[in-house]
């Protein structure tokens, strides 16, 4: 293994000493993601572009040295975190949307664009990349990518992965290969565009992504009605589903969420045990009119005890800020405590929504836990929200306890997954064989034909080992 | 560290989750993610849980901020990195450790001559070339980068509160208002300098402080009722007083058609929520034309030269200011105006250095080339 200053130098000689570091202020700001997880790497590196990614990642397999690709490092499930030290390639440098074409309607861009510049881009043209994550003003493409990330609009639109078409990615050793195209469809061979999707930075770095784009749609309306019943909110959403109306948005609020909003933000919502936000967009007005009475009548007749519709674009975007604004507020509740990241992300077949809902709730009661529930609930993309305090054993050990009956529920009684978009990353890792079982090990091997020495994001997705506890990686205290 | 544990839960509720970095002129500029809030706010994640040693280069980062509060107004999370970094300051200069060298030997300089400049203070109004009455219950507190750098401009306010026969007077005993060493964490110094002159605007029998300066303007509003018990004077900014002086038709304003363009002082707008008078009075000037840039008012990008950094890091600074001219350029605009005298000058060094057809300046300068 190399020591700090040889790969100081290395870099370096690469991308120049502008665009390295092994400063403790840097490396220490390197250590953490949105997952609030922590490891420091051994130095940080900014490439400009893919010839410089490929004598790195060609110098890092021969010297074993791990790398983390890193986008704007808004991951929640710790996939940006250098668990195993080594260097992180932060991709900022490459931030280029190097084409919009209207006619193959593609835009190509490197991976550090921002999610929200590129629709600014996409937008004044009538266009754009959909998903819409909640890190939408920071995320990167190039993150979203490795994550196969989605928001609130992936119950219409989809996730990322139905909208990549082509992959310029650099594996370690340092070759270069291109998959896909520009192309919409093609049934030429093993898909490797969207086996790199979600593989989260374990298999190479993207220096080019090629996006299918959308024409943005003209219409919106807002339907928002109030339950005094949770469970009248969840049988809303199976049946508005199984009626064929698929609207561009559908959340879920409980009522701690609601209580939250109302204490901390200007503006208030109605107050009920769950309120539904529900989008229906198009790109004519009688489209959305139409399903958005269609949504209505399923919500009044599952007992909604009011409901505010409106199509006024500007209210909406407001009252949609506020289910955005809901997942960071949260941290009032936690105070000094970590979300407990391994539940956040559940996803269950939309017909067991009520039930999988039920039972996940009940298991919460019976431990003793207070836990908030939201999400995209129209995917059946539940988020549920509890901390623990990450400094004493005894609260980690419970809390993956806690982790581990709740995802038995979801994965083997309802057939559901660990993560609907945030990723495995280290903070699923140890539930990683509970949900695929003998898979596991076809991703293992797969991992092995891009990756032999293991140098690309280790300790993710439980491809190279599963730790115990995944707050092992903690730091000591940092002394220079 | 018992300073920076009053913040220990702020800092614990930020969700990393990189909203506040994403206008932050110091990130925008250099990419590191040591050199936005949310870095800053990882790094005092470290400290004040004991994992990271307050080391110079980490205290450098916590300096590396222009104090513009953009942070504040992104953060979803509801805290305020800005609030958090201020204390940090603090809590770093009482325990020694900061604030770094270039800008201890400022504060030391304000400390000893009541400018940054180590200029003498028979030398603050040595541009004053009227007689003003020796009392008033207007005081213009005209500012170190006025006094001492930029006089024509203080000429200029005194030229147009004289021609409108404005009744005010200036203190010829006034200091510093304390915003550089307030900004780095040196509390007592700040404290002392806002005592020294709270005492001068009593003796004065001073009702109203006027100031064509943005930082003293903030520094007076938001800063020295903090630092001084009762501190109960009115605060103005100039442009409100002549805008409403032009509106009363105290002074006229000469024709003259010309394209400007209005850059928001970080610590009149996003600080003090000012955004009105400046243009309202740009907007009565005969002949103006004022054009927005894409980015103004609470959204407006900050010059660079806030905070401690243009102390710290001179370069980094004017690059950041530069981002501003060519949003600037883009309107089309002749003029890029401001109402702050740092902003000014930080903005003139990047349109010359990016030879930039915009030009900068104060907008008492703009007034009084019409009178």
């Amino acid at each position: 293994m190399l020591d700090q200053n040889e790969i100081y130098r290395f870099l370096v000689s690469v991308v120049g000493e502008d665009d390295v570091s092994i400063d403790i202020a840097d490396l220490f700001a390197y250590s953490m993601d949105a997952s609030l997880r922590m490891s420091m790497p051994a130095a940080v590196a900014r490439p400009e572009n893919r010839e410089e990614v490929a004598e790195i990642l060609k110098w890092a397999d021969e010297n074993r040295v791990p790398i983390v690709p890193r986008g704007a490092g808004t991951s929640l499930s710790g996939q940006a975190v250098p668990v195993k030290g080594g260097v992180i390639l932060d991709m900022c440098k490459m931030d280029r949307i190097k084409e919009v074409n209207l006619e193959d309607r593609v835009a190509v861009v490197e991976p550090g664009v921002i999610y929200d510049e590129l629709n600014k881009v996409l937008g004044k043209l009538g266009y754009v990349f959909p998903p819409d994550p909640g890190s939408a003003i920071a995320c990167t493409v190039g993150g979203m990518v490795a994550n196969n990330a989605s928001g609130i609009r992936a119950l219409k639109y989809g996730a990322t992965v139905d909208h990549v078409l082509g992959l310029e990615v650099v594996l370690p050793g340092g070759k270069i290969i291109r998959t896909g195209g520009r192309v919409w469809k093609s049934s030429s061979g093993l898909n490797l565009t969207k086996l790199f999707v979600g593989s989260e930075g374990t298999l190479g770095v993207f220096t080019e992504i090629i996006l299918k784009i959308t024409p943005k749609p003209r219409y919106y309306g807002l339907t928002i009605p109030v339950f005094q019943k949770l469970e009248q909110a969840l049988e809303a959403t199976v049946e508005i589903m199984k009626r064929g109306i698929l609207p561009s948005a559908m959340e879920l609020l409980d009522d701690i969420c609601i209580m939250l909003i109302n204490n901390v933000l200007e503006d208030k919502l109605p107050m009920g045990e769950a309120l539904l936000f529900i989008e229906n967009d198009g790109y004519s007005e009688n489209t959305v009119e139409e399903e958005s009475k269609m949504v209505k009548e399923i919500c009044e007749e599952k007992g909604a005890q009011k409901i505010i519709y409106t199509t006024d674009n500007k209210r909406i975007e407001e009252l949609m800020r506020l289910r955005h604004t809901l997942a960071n507020i949260l941290s009032k509740l936690r105070g000094e405590n970590v979300p407990l990241n391994n539940i956040q992300d559940f996803a269950v077949p939309i017909g067991k929504i009520p039930e999988a809902v039920r039972e996940l709730k009940e298991m919460a009661r019976s431990q003793g836990r207070l836990m908030v529930m939201f999400g995209h609930i129209g995917d059946g993309n539940i988020h549920l929200g509890t901390a623990i305090n990450p400094w004493k054993e005894e609260d980690r050990r419970a809390g993956a306890e806690f982790a581990r009956m709740l995802a038995e529920i979801v994965v083997k009684k309802y057939g559901g997954t660990l993560s609907a978009e945030h990723g495995l990353g280290v903070t699923k890792a140890s539930l990683v064989e509970l949900e695929h079982g003998d898979t596991l090990e076809y991703m293992r091997a797969i991992k092995r034909i891009f990756d032999p020495h293991g140098i690309m994001n280790p300790g993710v997705m439980g491809l190279l080992e599963v730790p115990k506890d995944e707050f092992v990686y903690m730091p000591a205290k940092v002394v220079v | 560290m018992e300073e920076l544990n009053k913040f220990r839960t702020q800092i614990a509720m930020c969700n990393v989750c990189a909203w506040c970095r994403t206008k932050c002129p110091v990130y925008s500029t250099t990419k590191w993610e040591s050199e936005g809030p949310r870095g800053r706010m990882v790094l005092l994640r470290g400290v004040v849980y004991g994992l990271l040693e307050p080391t110079p280069s980490v205290v450098e980062k916590i300096y590396e901020c222009t104090s513009c509060a953009m942070c504040n107004l992104n953060c979803d999370a509801q805290i305020s990195p800005l609030e958090v970094i201020l204390g940090a300051r603090r809590a770093f200069s009482s325990a020694g450790i900061a604030p770094p060298p270039p800008n201890k030997k400022i504060d030391a300089r304000v400390l000893r001559d009541k400018n940054p400049y180590a200029a003498p203070q028979e030398e603050r109004f040595q541009w004053l070339d009227v007689s003003l009455p020796e009392k008033s219950e207007n005081v213009l507190f005209i500012g170190c980068v006025n006094a001492y750098r930029q006089t024509e401009t203080a000429k200029n306010v005194v030229s147009i509160l004289t021609a409108a026969e404005y009744d005010f007077t200036v203190l010829k005993g006034e200091v510093c208002c304390g915003m550089h060493p307030y900004w780095d964490g040196q509390t007592e110094l700040a404290k002392q300098l806002a005592e020294q002159n709270t005492s001068l605007f009593d003796k004065a029998g001073a009702s109203t402080l006027i100031t064509p300066c943005a930082g003293c303007y903030s520094t007076f509003l938001k800063a020295y009722p903090q630092l001084v018990e009762n501190f109960g004077f009115k605060v103005k900014h100039v442009s409100e007083v002549i805008r409403d002086l032009v509106k009363e038709s105290a002074i006229k304003l000469k024709d003259g058609a010309v394209k400007v363009t209005y850059h928001d002082p970080c610590h009149l707008g996003r600080h003090c929520n000012f955004y009105d008078p400046p243009r309202e009075l740009i907007k009565l000037i005969p002949g103006v034309k004022l054009v927005e840039m894409e980015n103004m008012m609470a959204e407006a990008n900050c010059c660079g030269g806030g905070g401690g950094l243009f102390t710290l890091k001179p370069e980094l600074s004017v690059r950041i200011a530069e981002r501003r001219v060519r949003e600037a350029e883009a309107t089309g605009a002749k003029y890029l105006v401001t109402t702050c005298p740092l902003c000014r000058t930080n903005l003139d060094l990047a349109s010359k250095r990016l030879e930039s057809h915009v030009k900068v300046c104060d907008l008492v300068d703009l007034v009084a080339s019409r009178l």
